[in-house]
């Protein structure tokens, strides 16, 4: 077996699961309890990394009781986080729970990210809850959700950068741009829907790592908003290495020195070019190749680097 | 299905009936009645309607977009403006409201090189490209998207004339955002640097609705894409030597609009949904579409449990489409006498941009 040391320098092993099939469920009991029967699929593996579904304890769950009563608190962990830390524990990894929430008297649509220790090293408010989810007595009992703020947080794990999103948050932009500028390289979305394609945009405009665990699927995307999994009706789960060695530019006029670069570096890195979009990753695929110290042999500029350079020639000479 | 078999017959007789057939005339045909026969079972393509004495509906409008492909490289700019002349007559026949054409269709590839001063057209009169566009536009009774150098107060730019039925230029795009080496004279042209467009353009009024237009690079920055929306542009033309890929299947779905594609690798047709309608392929090298504005995206939530109820008042005078891609619902008048806002209103159902600002209201009253 391919141990945990073994892998390259940035690789990390992403899972998420499905909802689907799992409900509807009568009640949190049941439902915690598959949940967890479906994420031992997941441990042969070693994940880095396991995301799930929003609200997880109770969306489409009959006997569920007012906010007040599911919410867990942010300064304790509450009996879904405590069962979940507990696995995190067990199986040395980060796991984004995703809660309804309480701090000082209001509730919140959540993702907790359990390290892996089981303690929670960040919490993610829900920055686009649904009107019905805000507005009291409508879509829960005892209250409504506030809306997180407009600029989430990031979190540094021991493997890079994350940012966490929850469901409706994929119809606006600004959040996801947010994330992107305060360096997350890897998306965790928890949702009931799955927004299939729109996740897949996110990921290139943003060039990060999107895995997504929802009420109708599970994906990991690629940085070029390529899928790189997705589960299905047998296997309600997915899992797969993201390499975070990797870079993100515009082919153009890059693309002029792939050869030279491919013929000094050979299998060490890993060119994957979206022709009719005209963008590119370069990916290492050797421990000691740093995929920016190649960009900068080769006078390449990354995308970001290129448009804030174009821009400024733009402005410079627009009337 | 049946308009498709009849045009397919059409199509299978004319074959019988001619004597000589190049490989390149027979292909075109065929693939015409094939592509004519596919687009049909959803919707009517172009000629289908008129040949078959329907009339089109209020705001039904015929889009071509006409790639580059193969067109390049070119020796002189004469013979690429001859050969996407007869490439655009190829498409006549389908009776189109608009034809987009690629990004400097007649210097893009081309070898022999003139300097910016010599090719640059006049903004409001046609120069002589543009006239030979605009004579196509009279003929055929369409409007055109010429995208050629432009020059104006002294500057050159990357532009887009819009060309109407009349041969009237109708509008004028400048490329917002060109890249680095078009702006710095002498790098990229001869005689000089285009001069980037300002950030508000225009979107133009036609006979049959708003059009915004956006060229190549532009699709780099969300800037321009956003302000054409902001002015309600129903369609958005992009000219282009790259082909664009995903990038504009988003912003189609982002704005809610459908987007017409000419460039350098394909052309494409894009529903408002973000879902390619049509596109170029090996050996035809235009897409087209009859597309309806009278029509909106709406959440497949609540709207999937409102669609019994829709179909049995509404049957066929609606057309509705559920795209799981992209997590619409687009509901389309067939009737002329059918509004969709209306059958929104009766059904209670709101179209995507109405569901978010309603839900960003709520949003931002409970956000501490």
């Amino acid at each position: 077996m391919i141990k945990r040391e073994n892998r390259l320098p940035r690789e990390v092993w992403a899972a998420a699961i499905s909802l689907k099939g799992l409900w509807p469920e009568k009640t949190i009991e049941k439902r915690m309890k598959d949940v967890l029967s479906r994420m031992e699929s997941v441990y042969a593996f070693e994940p880095d990394i396991i995301c799930l579904p929003e609200t997880i304890n109770i969306s489409w769950v009959e006997d569920v009781g007012t906010l007040a009563e599911v919410a867990e608190s942010e300064d304790s962990p509450g009996p879904v986080t405590t069962m979940l830390a507990e696995v995190a524990r067990m199986r040395n990894c980060y796991i984004v729970c995703p809660v309804i929430t309480s701090k000082e008297g209001k509730f919140y649509n959540s993702s907790i990210l359990l390290n892996r220790q089981g303690k929670i090293d960040g919490i993610f408010h829900k920055v686009r809850p649904t009107d019905t989810e805000v507005i009291p007595e409508t879509y829960y009992k005892g209250g409504g959700v506030t809306p997180g703020s407009l600029r989430p947080p990031v979190f540094k794990a021991d493997f890079g950068t994350v940012g966490m999103e929850i469901c409706m948050d994929a119809q606006w932009f600004d959040s996801w741009h947010s994330l992107k500028q305060d360096g997350a390289e890897l998306v965790l979305f928890s949702s009931q829907a799955s927004y299939k394609n729109l996740l897949s945009h996110y990921a290139w405009l943003n060039h990060y790592y999107i895995v997504s665990g929802t009420g109708e699927d599970a994906r990991i995307i690629d940085i070029n908003g390529e899928v790189i999994v997705s589960d299905g009706e047998f296997a309600r789960w997915v899992v797969a290495p993201v390499n975070l060695e990797k870079e993100f530019i515009h082919i153009w006029p890059q693309t002029l020195k792939f050869d030279d670069i491919q013929k000094k570096y050979g299998r060490g890195l890993r060119f994957n070019i979206n022709h009719p979009e005209n963008f590119a990753t370069i990916e290492s695929l050797h421990p000691d190749i740093k995929v920016k110290e190649v960009l900068k042999e080769f006078g390449l500029p990354t995308y970001d680097e290129q448009i804030r350079e174009a821009t400024e020639i733009q402005n410079k000479y627009r009337i | 299905m049946i308009l498709s078999l009849l045009l397919v017959l059409i199509n299978a007789e004319y074959m019988k009936n001619i004597t000589t057939v190049s490989r390149r005339n027979f292909l075109r045909n065929t693939s015409i009645g094939l592509g004519g026969g596919l687009v049909g079972t959803s919707m009517l393509s172009c000629r289908q309607g008129s040949a078959l004495g329907e009339k089109k509906l209020p705001r039904e409008v015929c889009l071509v977009g006409v790639d580059l492909k193969e067109l390049w490289p070119d020796k002189t700019r004469e013979s690429r403006i001859a050969r996407m002349l007869e490439r655009m007559e190829d498409v006549a026949g389908l009776g189109p409201d608009l034809v987009c054409l690629p990004e400097l269709f007649d210097t893009s590839w081309v070898e022999e090189e003139k300097p910016l001063n010599e090719i640059a057209e006049d903004e409001e009169v046609p120069g002589p490209v543009t006239s030979r566009i605009a004579d196509y536009a009279r003929k055929h009774r369409c409007y055109v998207a010429c995208p050629i150098f432009t020059a104006k107060a002294g500057h050159f730019y990357n532009s887009t004339l819009l060309i109407d039925r009349n041969g009237k230029i109708a509008g004028v795009y400048h490329k917002i955002h060109p890249v680095q080496t078009e702006i710095l004279p002498e790098t990229s042209y001869k005689g000089g640097g285009i001069t980037p467009g300002s950030l508000d353009q225009p979107v133009i009024e036609t006979d049959f609705g708003r059009v915004g237009m956006q060229i190549c690079f532009d699709a780099n920055w969300s800037d321009g894409w956003d302000n054409l929306m902001k002015k309600g542009a129903e369609i958005i033309l992009f000219s282009s030597q790259f082909p664009g890929g995903r990038i504009l299947n988003y912003y189609a779905m982002r704005n809610g609009c459908y987007i017409v594609s000419s460039t350098g690798g394909d052309a494409r047709i894009i529903d408002m949904s973000g879902n390619d309608i049509d596109a170029s392929s090996t050996f035809v090298r235009y897409a087209w579409s009859n597309i309806n504005l009278e029509k909106v995206n709406t959440p497949t939530w609540p709207t999937r449990d409102r669609l019994p109820d829709l179909f049995n008042k509404y049957g066929n005078r609606l057309a509705v489409k559920v795209w799981d891609e992209t997590d619409v619902i687009t509901i389309e008048s067939r009737d002329p006498g059918l509004k969709v806002k209306d059958v929104l209103k009766e059904f209670e159902i709101q179209s995507n941009d109405i569901l978010l600002a309603i839900t960003e209201e709520a949003q931002n009253k409970y956000r501490l």
